[in-house]
């Protein structure tokens, strides 16, 4: 009976296997285009900032067990490549260059300071990526003895772009800066910039050792961890695992939870995305209803007369569903091996051009969403055409 | 003109409940909804892109043009003006990096390196009202970023203040600034104090050497570097006279900014690709089923003698009127799905959608029903072209 239910349908299955495997690839470009799209945008965006924050629910705290506890849980966790305590806070400063060039290179504003572990490396936040000014014997540090100044001396500080250049003249060279307090003409501390962060925002940002910034600060203690992952992709995997295990004590943000215009831009191309996705989604479902409902409606009297001539109802909800099954599969096979084909060229268009910007890698694409994305397609597919076929099979149909 | 309506007339009465059913959700659903779908997502990636844009440059211009010389510089931008009035310019002068200037108010004095940009008053007027709605006012003559701002400690806008800098001479010029902080975009991380011509003391003929533009996105930008360049093929010139467009797009420290802007737009594109494959997808499984039931009134129109073009066009009036119905359908899905992103909040920024565009909105109540039309006529004809290939075989 099943070639002569084949030879009924004829072209029927190709074209259902060619709209199926265009829906199943339709969404494969989609999710691709997310996960690279969104790739690229934090790798290049979060270069400067650490990528996991996990930050003491109570506040900045002295307690030693807890912060323990909290380096326990880094330590454990998978695609962490740096982690260190850190303390941060806002305050009003005064530059100025010490006594014999008095009158120069003077700064005055609201500066966020940042205190991270220097004493390891590598630091979680990667400051020996930074741009190093030019030394004493007028050359720049290479990235290693930007790293060796940060760990050994003690008050080397980078500094952002928009801090740098709101010095007035904006510092040519590392050299040696006095730091008041503005309101309070209170000397906090002698630094010394070495380098300067291309970070992309608009507040002046200092970056320091712990100990130095407890003394810009005025604070003694820490308000938590900052840590950045090896693999991008794996971010909100290890941010999940991360909350499980130190929710109770501490708040666990990623990246792209922060509140600064990339993150907003983040944000809004997730939000388009969904929209897009829905949307598509929503078209691929109409077409797949079209596609079905073509198939068995205009069959439908040629089903009739099979089913007077002796078929079974069962016999042919079998056949035909274990036939559209198939198709499916087909159509999700073909969408795969098209995808395979083409996702270099993806690869290419969404990754590279941030590659010739800022040195990052190329990811390997998991599988996994691929596959529960289209398996749901896959499954609302099958269930609208035994839908379909059921009403089919039950209407009645008058035959002249 | 009678006999396609006759035609259309016979062919599309009197259709079985369930096939009504089936067709009105698949093909007017489907279409209406493909149509508002492509509408709402080429509106959300242009809105993205300019958004894109406004986050990465902010107010700054996406386009200078520098001339061989001021005189050529204001022969081209009298013609510019004549010619395509709408798109925002202004004659600009911008220091050459950050000078050290002096704001004094009262006993306090500022001194601070800053970048200083001159520009018309009504240009930067009308970026503000598309951009900071809230900034837009006819007094205010001197804006800084949020960097200057920053390092201005204590400084009050509300109480009068002086500017003194070399490149406007020695006297004091008192100044109105605004409370607004200009936002300056991402790839922007030092002070920039925007002031007006009248507040400069400066005369824009002779002292402007840049002419600069606003385009919402890249890809506006590049149209409007094409249409310079028309332009300023019609303005009378010599060989050693020369205009150099100048997009920030292109300049190094943008590359970022430009490699975001060209994802953006590979993105749209890929999206649009998609979309416009699903409902021609839909357009084909739709007609095509129309014709399968319909495959008797038409075997007797062509009993009768009426041609297989005649058919054809029979199903193409058909078309362009189900090809108005779902163009007003997409339109009114479409205003409804930006009304619904809008009221949820879904993006969450107020002034990130763009306005609609009405040629876009009308090209679509157009272009839909003959595109529909032309494609059900090509389609019907095609097929039965193939069906008559194969007459006498029976199902």
């Amino acid at each position: 009976m099943l070639p002569v239910i084949l030879r009924l349908f004829s072209w029927t299955p190709l074209l259902q296997l060619l709209l199926s495997g265009a829906a199943f690839f339709v969404l494969m470009v989609l999710i691709t285009i997310r996960l690279l799209y969104a790739y690229g945008l934090t790798a290049s965006l979060s270069s400067s900032a650490p990528h996991l924050t996990a930050e003491f629910i109570a506040g900045e705290s002295k307690d030693e067990t807890g912060l323990a506890a909290l380096q326990q849980a880094f330590e454990q966790a998978e695609s962490i490549s740096a982690f260190s305590p850190f303390l941060k806070g806002t305050r009003t400063l005064k530059i100025e260059s010490p006594a014999y060039v008095i009158g120069q290179y003077k700064f005055e504003a609201p500066v966020e300071i940042t205190g991270i572990d220097l004493k390891r490396f590598p630091f979680a936040i990667p400051l020996e990526q930074a741009e190093s000014l030019k030394n004493e014997a007028l050359t720049t540090y290479t990235t290693k003895e930007l790293a060796g100044q940060l760990m050994f001396s003690k008050r080397a500080v980078v500094v952002n772009e928009a801090m740098a250049n709101l010095f007035a003249p904006r510092p040519g060279m590392a050299g040696e800066f006095i730091v008041w307090d503005r309101a309070l003409e209170q000397l906090l501390a002698e630094v010394r910039i070495v380098a300067v962060l291309r970070d992309l925002l608009d507040t002046p940002r200092m970056l320091v050792g712990l100990p130095l910034a407890r003394q810009l600060l005025g604070k003694a203690g820490v308000q938590g961890i900052h840590a950045r992952v090896s693999d991008l992709q794996t971010l909100e995997t290890v941010r999940e695992a991360l909350t499980r295990k130190v929710g109770g004590f501490a708040r666990i943000s990623s990246w792209r939870d922060g509140h600064h215009r990339q993150q907003k831009l983040f944000r809004v191309f997730e939000a388009i995305f969904w929209i897009i996705t829905v949307a598509i989604l929503v078209l691929a479902v109409v077409t797949g209803i079209l596609g079905i409902y073509k198939v068995f409606v205009t069959k439908r009297r040629s089903l009739a007369i099979l089913h007077l001539l002796g078929l079974s109802k069962s016999a042919f909800f079998v056949m035909l569903s274990g036939l559209n099954v198939c198709i499916l599969a087909g159509g999700a096979g073909l969408a795969f091996a098209g995808f395979y084909l083409l996702s270099n060229s993806l690869h290419k268009q969404l990754v590279a051009s941030f590659q010739t910007v800022l040195p990052i890698e190329l990811p390997a694409l998991e599988w996994t969403p691929f596959l529960f994305w289209n398996g749901g397609l896959f499954l609302t597919y099958t269930l609208l055409s035994l839908g379909f076929l059921g009403i089919l099979l039950r209407a009645k149909l008058k035959l002249q | 003109m009678r006999r396609p309506l006759i035609v259309s007339n016979l062919l599309f009465r009197n259709v079985d409940p369930l096939i009504v059913f089936g067709l009105g959700i698949g093909l007017l659903g489907g279409l209406g909804l493909a149509i508002g779908g492509t509408l709402l997502v080429e509106h959300l990636m242009t809105s993205y892109q300019s958004f894109l844009q406004k986050s990465l440059i902010g107010l700054r211009g996406t386009l200078t043009l520098e001339a061989s010389s001021p005189a050529v510089l204001q022969q081209f931008y009298r013609v510019w003006q004549a010619d395509s009035p709408a798109v925002p310019s202004s004659l600009t002068w911008s220091s050459d990096g950050a000078i050290a200037l002096e704001l004094e108010q009262g006993t306090r004095i500022w001194k601070r390196q800053v970048k200083v940009v001159v520009l018309e008053q009504e240009y930067l007027r009308q970026k503000l009202s598309a951009q900071q709605a809230g900034c837009a006012t006819n007094q205010t003559q001197a804006f800084g970023n949020p960097l200057l701002w920053l390092t201005l400690v204590e400084f009050d806008p509300e109480r009068p203040v002086t500017l003194q800098a070399k490149p406007f001479g020695e006297q004091k010029l008192p100044l109105h600034f605004s409370s607004c902080r200009l936002e300056t975009g991402m790839m922007t991380d030092y002070p920039i104090l925007f002031l007006s011509w009248s507040a400069s003391g400066m005369d824009p003929v002779g002292t402007a050497w840049q002419l600069e533009f606003s385009a919402p996105t890249a890809a506006e930008t590049e149209q409007l570097k094409w249409e310079i360049d028309k332009v300023w093929s019609t303005v009378p010139h010599s060989a050693t006279e020369w205009l150099d467009p100048k997009d920030v797009f292109k300049s190094k420290e943008m590359q970022l900014a430009a490699t975001l802007s060209e994802q953006a737009r590979f993105v749209a594109a890929v999206v649009f690709l998609l979309t416009l494959t699903l409902s021609a997808l839909i357009l084909f499984f739709g007609f095509s089923l129309l014709l399968e039931f319909k495959h008797k009134v038409t075997a007797i129109l062509r009993m009768i003698g009426i041609s297989r073009a005649a058919v054809a066009v029979g199903f193409m009036v058909k078309g362009a009127q189900i090809g108005v119905f779902v163009a007003v359908f997409g339109c009114l899905i479409a205003v409804t799905g930006r009304w619904l992103i809008r009221q949820g909040a879904w993006i969450p920024f107020e002034h990130f959608f763009m306005p609609w565009s009405l040629a876009i909105l009308g090209g679509t109540l157009l272009v839909i029903p003959l595109g529909i039309a032309l494609y059900n006529a090509v389609l019907i004809y095609g097929l039965l072209w193939q069906a008559d290939r194969k007459a006498g075989v029976i199902r």
